[in-house]
């Protein structure tokens, strides 16, 4: 059963985010408040002292959170002062940090560390966390997205070539061809897959061997199955909002209807059956509603559902 | 056979280790762990199952390391029998 966070009765929460076992929440304030497990320093605090973490304890960093969001073992925030700080497991480099004594990568970060401006050019917007990527949003007169971490499965925005092209340990431009590039963007992504949504449109790359892209024509062949140009999922109506699961995806359109993709063996397409959904299909809504909120977590979904007679 | 359908490759330092039930657990996107106990580690065994899906994961391990800790192990619980018989 859902129970009440006594300790952020007293906050106007704004955004929460998980982990796999590690949850934040933003407040209207901007205070940032994390619970939960620390095992790798994902909470912003020291591993060896805090293993986890019971109750919501708040973090503090002398400026505004603008945007909180979690991987499996990482943690980023991106502040209104257009910083960007990380904390947590950097084992595939998701932190973008390079430790500049030794010029290794740093295992992990018990502190929320910032990510200097040198290595990203415009002021950061917005972060992303995925499974171990994280996606940046900059804003330099123009909108661009710097990535850094794994990159197994192309889920950086293209493919890896060479062996240190699986691992990108700071962050690196990616050229966003065919987006406008003077509205906001929204960037979601999943375990290994990237969505972003442009002006009602989205555009996909990564990992798409369970149909995680939405634009496949064929089965995948074995092996796994990537795609590294970014492309629009066609002839789909004006989407509004959009949440990726692990390996799934589900987006709600501009007049309330319901589109989900992707990985389905639990069912968490939401069309009855349990085989992968390789395009968006249209779940059905009642009659007389519309849907106001769709979600997605690791293997299932929700929407809301507005009753309109 | 080796399969070619593996959901990741994962290597053992991924994992988390849980020292009283002597099994190794990586998250697996339906929300639930894949899991391995040590003694099949030992054994060589390299894929690694989830309970509540049908997504395998290899796990990459050095088997001779594994092969002597559970060869230490079962010689420490030898000992415990041993010492408790003598009492």
């Amino acid at each position: 059963m859902f129970q009440r966070i006594c300790a952020l009765e007293h906050e106007i929460v704004i955004d929460v985010c998980c982990g796999w076992d590690s949850s934040a929440a933003l407040t209207r304030n901007g205070e940032l408040y994390v619970w939960g497990s620390n095992r790798y320093g994902q909470l912003g605090l020291d591993p060896s002292v805090y293993l986890s973490i019971p109750h919501p304890r708040k973090i503090s960093f002398g400026e505004k959170i603008k945007n909180v969001s979690m991987g499996l073992r990482h943690t980023a925030v991106a502040t209104e002062n257009h910083e960007l700080y990380v904390c947590g497991s950097n084992n595939r480099g998701q932190l973008g940090l390079i430790n500049p004594e030794t010029m290794k990568l740093y295992s992990l970060l018990g502190a929320f560390t910032k990510v200097t401006e040198r290595t990203m050019q415009g002021n950061v917007e917005n972060v992303t966390c995925g499974q171990y990527h994280t996606i940046v949003l900059t804003k330099r007169q123009t909108y661009n997205i710097y990535v850094f971490g794994d990159n197994k499965h192309g889920q950086l925005g293209f493919f890896p070539k060479t062996s240190s092209e699986i691992r990108i340990s700071q962050p690196l431009c990616i050229l966003l061809s065919g987006i406008q590039h003077d509205v906001p963007i929204q960037i979601h992504t999943g375990w290994s897959h990237i969505n972003i949504l442009s002006n009602g449109i989205i555009f996909s790359w990564g990992r798409n061997d369970y149909g995680q892209l939405g634009r496949s024509l064929l089965k995948p062949q074995d092996g796994i199955f990537m795609e590294e140009r970014l492309q629009c999922i066609e002839h789909i109506p004006k989407i509004v909002q959009l949440s990726v699961g692990s390996e799934h995806n589900i987006a709600l359109t501009d007049n309330g209807a319901v589109l989900c993709w992707g990985w389905n063996e639990h069912g968490n397409c939401g069309n009855g059956k349990t085989e992968n959904v390789l395009q968006p299909k249209f779940l059905p809504v009642p009659s007389k509603s519309v849907a106001v909120l769709v979600g997605a977590g690791a293997g299932h979904s929700f929407a809301v559902i507005k009753d309109t007679s | 056979m080796p399969r070619l359908d593996y959901y990741d490759e994962v290597e053992i330092e991924d994992f988390e280790y849980d020292e009283d039930e002597e099994i190794y657990y990586y998250p697996c996107p339906c929300g639930d762990q894949f899991q391995i106990s040590l003694s099949d580690l030992a054994a060589g065994e390299e894929e690694v199952t989830c309970p509540s899906c049908s997504l395998v994961i290899k796990v990459i391990y050095d088997k001779e390391v594994f092969r002597i800790k559970q060869e230490e192990l079962e010689k420490k619980s030898n000992k415990k029998e041993l010492t408790t018989q003598q009492v």
